[in-house]
């Protein structure tokens, strides 16, 4: 009976933390460490300057490999670039990477509502970046 | 595993696709969507398989 009525109380829990982002953080890392681990490969849960974020590693369609790292800043997902060193823009317009080293994810807001989102748009830029390093034009945006 | 994937139509679709908001476009086909795998590769939609868990990556650009 009691395990009925926890399982309850945590479905309506996550229901309820979709409509007030910000509050029941727990749930919302609970889901971000659930998705990390069935969506990411081999992510690292790492705890810096009192966030905690994932760290991964990919390779792109050319055989570069990139680290990343995922975190919640409290309102959006924001992803830096650990490795390689990459080119950084005042604006971010040529190969959308911020000067503080996170990636240009959207066009205003810096940064994605899920870790999903933050996830699959950092390979789509990675694939992008590396073709970018090698003619000077990132194929997927929309300045181009 | 999947096989390399065509980045000239990657680009193709994406630029078909693109939108500036972040909710999801519901009337775009599946299979003309882009994903990535758990493994950290991008996937073509009409070369999803069904039974892999697969991330949709937002349709929105860089910009």
């Amino acid at each position: 009976m009691m395990q009925i009525v926890k399982e309850l109380l945590l479905k309506y829990l996550r229901q309820f933390s979709h409509s007030f982002p910000g509050r029941f953080m727990y749930s919302k890392l609970e889901q971000d460490r659930s998705f990390a681990l069935t969506g990411m490969p081999n992510a690292l849960e790492v705890e810096s300057a009192g966030c905690i974020g994932f760290k991964y590693e990919i390779e792109c369609e050319l055989k570069q490999k990139y680290t990343f790292f995922a975190y919640f800043n409290g309102s959006r997902y924001r992803v830096m670039v650990i490795s390689p060193e990459v080119e950084r823009g005042e604006l971010g317009h040529e190969s959308h990477v911020l000067p503080d080293g996170s990636l240009c994810l959207e066009p205003t807001v810096q940064g994605c509502r899920t870790l999903q989102a933050a996830y699959t748009k950092s390979v789509l830029w990675a694939n992008g970046y590396s073709i970018y390093a090698q003619t000077g034009k990132f194929p997927f945006s929309a300045n181009n | 595993m999947t096989g390399q994937v065509d980045l000239n139509r990657l680009r193709e679709t994406l630029t078909r696709n693109q939108s500036h908001t972040e909710n999801e476009n519901t009337s775009i086909p599946k299979d003309q969507k882009v994903y990535v795998s758990p493994e950290g590769k991008l996937v073509m939609g009409n070369d999803a398989n069904s039974q892999r868990t697969l991330a949709e990556v937002p349709q929105t650009v860089f910009a």
